[in-house]
């Protein structure tokens, strides 16, 4: 069964007790997306107990959804975008409630594993460090539009914003990020 | 071209997914000063997406499966109950009325506010007021019982 093919089933089954044809599509469902999604919330957050739990949420609000009676089929392109829009609002949720660890990684929380960074742990520290540097909003926006290729239509959806300030935000995000990235900004800072 | 957003960004994003870079892209690009910014930034990104998600092993889903299921039946629980909650309410309030009408229906009995209430109506009235409480005391026993069970 293929994603997409998964996705349709999962869409179309009904019944409030969960089968396990059910369970298999939202297998699928989660193997392609839970990796991706992980990652978003780990760079937004900041810390990977959050990026933890709320990706747990994220997948719980998905399966309600359905349960909620919604029968709408979505494509393959469509969960996923259906899914960062729920991991967005919950990431937004949560720094309403006042999540200021959201800041930075002081307390030893974040995240990246420098020594199993590959071949470059350098320019990975980089982009973890330009992630923190930036407002947690700034790190959404770019995560959606460069690493997600979605559109500003998308992540207005997504974040509860407008279009327009979706563009102007965007704009200033990349700016910054950009300059941040330059060799040798970051050891200034 | 508008300073904040080129016309081609959108195009620059997703030759970097895929790889296919048109000849306008590449001519483009190489004058482009937001386009090459926009292309530094994601290459970062993504790259250090796609080395985050190497390194992630997210649970099970069979264990985010079950976790939903719990959620899911607790919500169904929870909207359940809700009617539950409502008759407890209402029977408190019930029996806080019958009270009051009761002991303003005896003081009446002693001449002050019912004169009219001979023996007879006040041993009916005592009889309704016993299986009043009798009914709500019941209903809110089983009732209360049940969350304590719950909650233990």
């Amino acid at each position: 069964m293929t994603l997409a093919e998964s996705i349709t089933n999962y869409a179309a089954s009904t019944g409030q007790e969960a089968s396990a044809h059910d369970e298999a599509a939202f297998q699928l469902i989660y193997d392609a997306t839970a990796r991706p999604l992980w990652a978003y919330l780990l760079r937004v957050s900041g810390r990977r107990d959050v990026a933890d739990d709320l990706l747990q949420e994220t997948y719980c609000r998905f399966l309600g959804r359905k349960a909620g009676g919604s029968e709408l089929a979505m494509n393959e392109a469509e969960t996923r975008s259906y899914l960062f829009r729920i991991a967005t609002n919950l990431l937004r949720d949560r720094w309403r409630h006042g999540e200021s660890a959201f800041d930075g990684d002081e307390q030893g929380e974040l995240i990246v594993d420098v020594a199993s960074a590959g071949e470059d742990p350098a320019a990975k520290m980089d982009v973890r460090r330009v992630m923190q540097a930036l407002k947690p909003r700034a790190r959404q926006l770019l995560w959606l539009a460069y690493v997600e290729g979605m559109s500003h239509t998308e992540i207005a959806e997504a974040t509860g914003l407008s279009a327009l300030s979706i563009r102007l935000l965007l704009f200033r995000a990349r700016r910054h990020a950009a300059g941040l990235l330059k060799p040798g900004t970051m050891e200034t800072r | 071209m508008n300073a904040m957003r080129c016309g081609y960004e959108n195009e620059t994003i997703r030759a970097l997914q895929t790889g296919a870079w048109s000849e306008t892209l590449i001519n483009h690009r190489k004058s482009c000063a937001a386009c090459r910014e926009a292309e530094v930034v994601a290459k970062a990104l993504r790259q250090d997406a796609s080395d985050l998600a190497a390194q992630h092993t997210p649970p099970p889903s069979a264990l985010v499966w079950a976790a939903a299921e719990r959620h899911r039946r607790m919500a169904a629980l929870a909207r359940a109950t809700r009617f539950l909650r409502v008759l407890q309410i209402a029977g408190v309030i019930y029996a806080a009325v019958l009270v009051v009408w009761g002991l303003h229906s005896l003081a009446g009995h002693g001449g002050m506010i019912l004169p009219g209430l001979d023996a007879k109506s006040l041993n009916a009235t005592i009889e309704g007021v016993g299986l009043a409480v009798l009914f709500v005391g019941s209903g809110l026993w089983y009732a209360l019982r049940r969350d304590e069970r719950r909650i233990s």
